[in-house]
């Protein structure tokens, strides 16, 4: 009887252990894989932070120094002289007057530099100006246009090129009351290095410092240029001008890119058809400063269909060309989507029977609310919808509507100061982007446009 | 001769089943004594009719009943009985003192012979045990009146017979003259019980009678608690017990004290119990603590009863206590009184040595120590630890202790902030080296995987008493990633809480049975929970499910030691919580605390699974640095198979509920290392940290650790009383092998962890013991007073700030309620413009107002480091901006960015305000005694440890007996 109770006893304790345990097993099994299969979602929390907006800030804007060439002094073939004053064009929206320019030294010559306009804070009206060489000579031949611009801290300058032929210079503005010291990193086929005499440059006060670009980077095909500036900022553009054999054989000036970004526009390309080409090509030049990745290239045309689409490989620090093709002349747009920030300019040769020019197209960054523009007199302001929906602009109160990825260009605008509006579309819309360009027989030369800054940026701080 | 005598026996209604046998025996005892007193009253309750039915069924004569109302003390029954006229002597007996057949002739003898003699008490033997003493005498100490029982629980050999002359006796079968009786005023009724015998001796003694204690005479107690002292093998009426007594010496030395001494007397009660508090903690008696305390007030106020007893004293006294000054206790007797405590731990010496040099314990830490020096030798060269979640501690331990509630973390106007109960550890840490607290840190470093072999060695010792079961554990646990993983990612939570675990399971498992290992455990869950807050609910879950496995076992026992583990870590955790959830912000609670590590979870399924086992990577093929294809990422879980064997078979065990716990541990574990990663609460910057996976990870090794040793134990089976089969030598080599398979299994793939810090691809790194450029430092900023603004550019468009104050930024600066909040105060947003101020104006006056606010110098850094498109031109400006300031002077680049010196007088930041000093001073008042209080019931006394000795170490042991 108690050897019966036992067992018993026992009997159920076996089968306790066995679903006690296999119970324990499976729960743990059962659960970690369910949480594996469906994970948790979880808690999500913002870190504090405080937007701060910015004050009123004055508009000071550094047109390009007049076109320089070296050599020119048969003693000293090193020494710079100027080729050519600029004519400017614009002002302040709204308002007749132009402001008073006050006008900066270029270090080592004896002529007068780039023009500074000014507009005090809080003064209303957006300030924009523009400035034009056209030349044809026996050191350079080509159509330059630019955009005076802001000075900055750090400027990106994609193209130009350091081999025997070209004859780039670098120049150095600095609007401010102190001294700035400017430090080149190149970008090259050999990956970034900063060039022996690019160190640590002295801009003075109100000066312009000019450098020969071979002095920085010799034999450099496709070039790019960090410059960086401390203590003060500075306007940074790439004088470029080309000489094959003895001819001159265009003229650019290459202003500051928009920082590095994963998703870079450049609109409003003007492209050729060359005679006995059977598509219109344009070399984008690509880098990719901070890591490696890829690259797709969108060739679109003005009525927002897809041309052309090529993926490259971005290698870190590396500049690339990539070539896109089009079917036809006609004005298109270049958008890069890539998975690293990268900078994108696009080289395209502008050919005439008699006279062959260049223009380099920047990107441009996002335009929103109101800009004020200078177009030059008989450029056209060319408008790129990067976003989903139709966008409605209006230029100088006229409206124009945009659909998306399309590609407007509007000529005949005065040669003042021209106001874009942009009405905010909403999260769709992405952003319009802007270009202004000009093409006559045989000669080009386009800028980017840039926001009018009135007030400083808005700044997200994050107290710790 | 025998009528002489009126016998008073009071009965109670208590417990029917001890009462009504105890009274008929008592009856029955007082009808078959050879002297039989002449009249005996019994005091029974009114309407008890068992307790009648007793009375009218004894054969006694001159037997009556007198009923009383109510609950009744032995004083009131006494004196309801009237004595009979011609009675000359009173004998007072209780239901439960049976008085032996000649007990009444000896003490009738010694009041015939000596006249002079007012009281014979009887020795008093034990009911069941009738060669125990239950009581023989009973005396005080001459100045605080300690009562001590001159023989008590000895086994009864006459030894103690030549006793004669005693201060006072228990008051059960005294025989007390009736003309003393009257003279002194019979029982004092302040005395509810206990002493009464000691009160009616003293005032006896002071009346010119003399109390002999009669050996011969003996009757037997069984200690229902009606009279005297309750029986002392019943643990059950402890609490009672204690308390009587200590109002019964409270009541002396009030009422016995010179008239001059009394309001200094009343005055020390208060010490007085709070002395006998920290000794209830100290002797693992918690519960004397409330006894204590209400004895204390119901003396202290007691007003009337003092008064009456002063006076029945001052009434009969006649001699000074001097006369009779040999009676009271001396030091010998005390310290016999006291020992005898100890004799009450009885049964043999059960645990067995735990044999760490011969069990190979020793030798393990050992190699544990030399692999580790290998591993970490630059660390003997480091001045501190930086990197990943490694910060300094600090210059002095003070600092850390002076922060241990509040700190001010941020400048101006920024309200004192609550700290983590982390400081707590870091300051603990830090104060082990509190020449270099940083020295702290490097220790640990090195020392972390010998100790955790040893905790972990330690910690098996619960589950076996084999040398390679144990080391087998500790080799496991002391290379399992989760450690390596803290070290080299410069976790100190997670490395303290691996240390730590195995300590918890060594003390928690036994907590049920000692109070000590209880309050050991408490102090290191809340240790570990402090580090590690998100193993709260764990550890909570833990205990609940510990708890209702003891209510469906109905082995509540020990319960209430039980319920104490996670309590301190509770009501440490309590005004952070409060706090956090007043701000709306509950999971908070739950984050990690010390420096805020950016780090995310794994989303991919394959390294979710590792992450439970402790390896940190964010995509299969980073596994260890090793290059394995996708597809076969998860063949170095295999290595955890035999483990896992173990840990499966431990469910076939005879130890399979306590297999089916550590499944259970594993699950949580498991399921916490998932789930707690998944909350993203703190930040630095723009960037989130989740919860550190690591303490769950561990949790979860622990559990197959445990598991797997209670497997290894029973598949490896050792009976030297039974043959050597072929079958068992099969088993026990399989056993060995899997265990052995499972030891380099494990180091296989750690190692690539193991030499992290060797190849300079941990985290962690050397440091300079200051987060600060030297300059700062070397400025006297170490005046903990004046702060370094921190800029650290982000972006194009956002920065993020902080200040630090003195030489260094330290484990404890950045407590987890800023680092988890999400709603800026009024003086992070003036701050905010402040600093847009800064960085974009040359203007002088944010920087005076910086000065104002104890700031000394300004950082600008550049972390990302390299170039950097997106911070860059806002670091350029900003510095332009800074370098043009008038107020600030440049001090240059340095190590950690650019630095300026402000330039104009900096005015120290405000310390705390009153009411948080207050506040603070509150918190350490409460904390302190509750710390206080806990440390002292962890530590071990004679008395526990005799305990312990004859307790088995390993636990489950029952289930383990076939």
């Amino acid at each position: 009887m108690a050897e019966s109770v036992a067992d018993k006893r026992r009997v159920s304790s076996r089968i306790f252990q066995g679903v006690g345990g296999a119970f324990a097993v499976l729960l743990l099994v059962a659960l970690v894989t369910f949480l594996l299969l469906f994970p948790w979602s979880g808690v999500d929390s913002e870190p504090k932070s405080v937007v701060v907006s910015g004050s009123a800030s004055a508009q000071q804007l550094v047109c390009p120094t007049p076109v320089l060439v070296t050599g020119a002094d048969a003693d000293d073939r090193s020494h710079l002289s100027v080729l050519s004053q600029l004519s400017l064009n614009g002002g302040v929206f709204g308002e007749d007057e132009t402001p008073e320019p006050r006008v900066l030294e270029i270090s080592g010559v004896d002529v007068q530099g780039p023009s500074v306009f000014e507009q005090p804070a809080n003064a209303g009206g957006l300030l924009a100006m523009s400035a034009r060489a056209d030349l044809n000579n026996y050191a350079t031949r080509g159509l330059a246009i630019a955009a005076c611009a802001e000075p900055q801290m750090e400027s990106w300058l994609i193209g130009g090129a350091g081999e025997v032929g070209a004859s780039d210079i670098l120049t150095l503005a600095n609007p401010s009351q102190v001294n700035s010291v400017v430090s080149i990193t190149a970008f090259g086929l050999e990956g970034s290095f900063i060039p022996a005499a690019a160190r640590q440059i002295l801009v003075p006060a109100s000066t312009v410092v000019a450098l020969p670009l071979s002095s920085l980077i010799a034999s450099e095909q496709r070039p790019v240029l960090q410059v960086t500036a401390e203590l003060a900022p500075v306007v940074a553009t790439l004088q470029s001008n080309t000489i094959e054999g003895l001819t001159p054989v265009g003229l650019e000036w290459i202003q500051a890119a928009p920082n590095p970004a994963e998703s870079v526009v450049l609109p409003g390309i003007l492209l050729q058809k060359l005679e006995d080409s059977d598509s219109a090509d344009i070399a984008v030049r690509l880098l990719a400063p901070l890591a490696s990745g890829t690259a797709k290239l969108s060739l679109i045309d003005a009525a927002g269909v897809i041309v052309s689409e090529v993926t490259v490989p971005l290698e870190a620090e590396i500049p690339i060309d990539a070539l896109l093709s089009a079917p036809g002349a006609g004005r298109y747009t270049v958008v890069v989507a890539s998975d690293t920030q990268l900078l994108a300019a696009a080289k395209d040769n502008w050919h005439a029977p008699e006279l062959d020019d260049y223009i380099w197209w920047p990107s441009t960054p996002a335009l929103s609310e109101e800009t004020a523009i200078a177009v030059p007199s008989g450029a056209s302001l060319n408008l790129f919808n990067s976003g989903s929906v139709t966008q409605q602009l209006s230029v100088n109160g006229t409206t124009h509507s945009l659909e998306p990825l399309a590609t407007l260009s509007l000529t005949g605008l005065p040669s003042d100061s021209v106001l874009l509006s942009i009405p905010d579309a909403g999260a769709e819309a992405t952003g319009i982007y802007a270009s202004v360009s000009t093409t006559e027989a045989g000669r080009a030369a386009a800028f980017g446009v840039r926001p009018s800054l009135t007030q400083q940026p808005e700044l997200l701080i994050y107290p710790q | 001769m025998s009528s002489r005598v009126h016998a008073i026996i009071v009965a109670s209604a208590g417990d029917s089943t001890r009462s009504v046998p105890h009274l008929e025996r008592t009856l029955s005892a007082l009808s078959v004594a050879s002297v039989a007193p002449e009249t005996v009253t019994v005091v029974v309750p009114e309407g008890n009719a068992e307790l009648l039915a007793v009375v009218a069924n004894s054969s006694l004569p001159q037997l009556n009943a007198r009923t009383l109302r109510g609950n009744y003390s032995f004083v009131d029954a006494v004196q309801s009985v009237t004595l009979h006229p011609e009675a000359e002597l009173v004998w007072l007996l209780s239901q439960d003192s049976a008085p032996k057949r000649l007990a009444l002739g000896h003490l009738l003898r010694v009041l015939e012979t000596s006249p002079t003699v007012a009281i014979a008490a009887p020795k008093l033997l034990r009911w069941r045990n009738e060669h125990q003493i239950v009581s023989q005498g009973v005396t005080m100490t001459r100045r605080s009146y300690r009562a001590v029982d001159l023989i008590r629980g000895d086994f009864d050999q006459g030894q103690h017979n030549d006793r004669e002359e005693v201060l006072g006796a228990d008051i059960r079968g005294m025989l007390v003259r009736r003309t003393a009786w009257e003279s002194i005023g019979g029982l004092d009724r302040a005395f509810a019980r206990a002493d009464l015998g000691l009160d009616l001796g003293f005032r006896a003694w002071l009346n010119n009678w003399r109390v002999r204690a009669v050996p011969t005479a003996e009757v037997l107690t069984a200690g229902d608690m009606v009279a005297g002292s309750a029986d002392p093998w019943n643990p059950v009426h402890a609490r009672r017990e204690y308390l009587q007594e200590r109002r019964a010496r409270y009541h002396r030395m009030l009422s016995y004290s010179s008239a001059g001494l009394v309001p200094f007397v009343w005055l020390a009660i208060i010490p007085m119990a709070i002395w006998y508090t920290l000794a209830g903690l100290f002797t693992k008696r918690p519960w004397t603590i409330s006894a204590n305390w209400a004895a204390a007030f119901i003396s202290m106020f007691a007003f009337g009863a003092v008064a009456a007893s002063r006076r029945k004293i001052a009434k009969s006294q006649q001699l000074s206590r001097a006369h009779f000054a040999s009676l009271f206790a001396d030091h010998q007797q005390l310290s016999e009184a006291l020992g005898s405590n100890y004799a009450a731990i009885s049964g043999p010496v059960t645990r067995r040595s735990i044999s760490f040099f011969s069990g190979g314990g020793a030798w393990v830490v050992l190699a544990l120590l030399a692999l580790s020096l290998v591993l970490l030798y630059p660390l003997l060269a480091w001045q501190s630890l930086a990197g990943g979640g490694a910060l300094p501690l600090g210059e002095s331990p003070l600092a850390l202790w002076q922060s241990a509630f509040f700190s001010l973390p941020g400048a101006g106007v920024a309200p004192a902030v609550l700290q983590d109960p982390f400081v707590l550890v870091m300051a603990v840490l830090g104060t082990l080296t509190f020449w270099a607290p940083n020295t702290a840190l490097i220790l640990l470093w090195l020392l972390a995987i010998p100790l955790s072999g040893f905790g972990a060695w330690i910690a098996a010792t619960r589950l076996s008493d084999k040398a390679a079961v144990r080391s087998l554990i500790a080799v496991m646990w002391a290379l399992m990633p989760p450690l390596l993983t803290a070290l080299n990612e410069g976790r100190v939570s997670a490395v303290i809480v691996h240390l730590l675990l195995p300590w918890l399971f060594y003390t928690a498992s036994v907590a049920l049975r000692s109070w000590a290992s209880a309050a050991a455990a408490s102090i290191i869950a809340t240790f570990i929970v402090a580090s590690a807050p998100s193993l709260l609910p764990v550890l909570i879950v833990v205990t609940l499910i510990a708890l209702v496995f003891l209510a469906v076992t109905r082995n509540a026992r020990g319960s209430l030691r039980l319920l104490w583990v996670p309590l301190p870590a509770i009501l440490f955790f309590l005004p952070l919580a409060v706090s956090q959830l007043m701000v709306g912000n509950p999971w908070a609670i739950l984050a990690d605390p010390g420096p805020v590590v950016p780090w995310l979870a794994a989303e991919s399924p394959l390294s979710q699974l590792w992450q439970i086992f402790g390896v940190a990577a964010n995509s299969p093929v980073e596994l260890f640095g090793l290059q394995i294809p996708d597809a076969a990422a998860w063949l170095p879980l295999l290595a955890f198979a035999p483990l896992f064997v173990f840990a499966g078979f431990a469910l076939s065990s005879r130890r399979y509920v306590l297999s089916i716990g550590f499944w259970l541990v594993m699950l949580l574990g498991a399921l916490g290392a998932l789930l707690f990663p998944a909350l993203r609460l703190s930040h630095v910057g723009a960037d989130s940290a989740a919860v550190w996976f690591g303490p769950h990870s561990s949790v979860m090794v622990l559990g197959v650790l445990l598991a797997a040793a209670v497997g290894y134990d029973a598949w490896w089976q050792r009976n030297p009383l039974q043959r050597r089969t072929k079958r068992k030598l099969w088993r026990n080599v399989s056993a060995h092998s899997l265990a052995g398979l499972a030891v380099i299994l494990v180091v296989v793939v750690s190692f690539p962890s193991m030499n992290q810090v060797l190849r300079g691809e941990a985290a962690v790194h050397a440091g300079t013991g200051s987060t600060l450029p030297a300059y700062v430092t070397a400025s006297g900023s170490s005046n903990p007073n004046l702060g370094t603004l921190l800029i650290d550019p982000l972006s194009e468009d956002s920065l993020a700030t902080s200040v630090v104050w003195g030489s260094t930024d330290t484990m404890i600066s950045k407590p987890s309620k800023i680092s988890t909040e999400q709603i800026l105060n009024d003086g992070e947003v003036q701050q905010a413009h402040l600093l847009v101020d800064l960085i974009r104006s040359s203007l002088p006056g944010s920087v005076a107002q910086l000065s104002q606010e104890g700031i000394a110098f300004v950082l600008l850094r550049n972390d990302q480091g390299g170039v950097n498109a997106a911070n860059n031109e806002l670091l350029l400006s900003a510095a332009s901006a800074l370098n043009a300031n008038p107020a600030l002077d440049a001090v240059g680049s340095t190590e950690r960015g650019q630095l300026w010196r402000v330039a104009v007088p900096v005015v120290e930041r405000a310390p705390l305000s009153g009411s948080d000093v207050t506040i603070v001073r509150m918190m350490w008042l409460l904390y302190g005694i509750f710390g206080l209080s806990v440390l002292l019931l962890a530590l071990p006394t004679v008395d526990s440890v005799r305990r312990a000795q004859r307790m088995p170490r390993q636990i489950a042991l029952a289930e383990r007996r076939p």
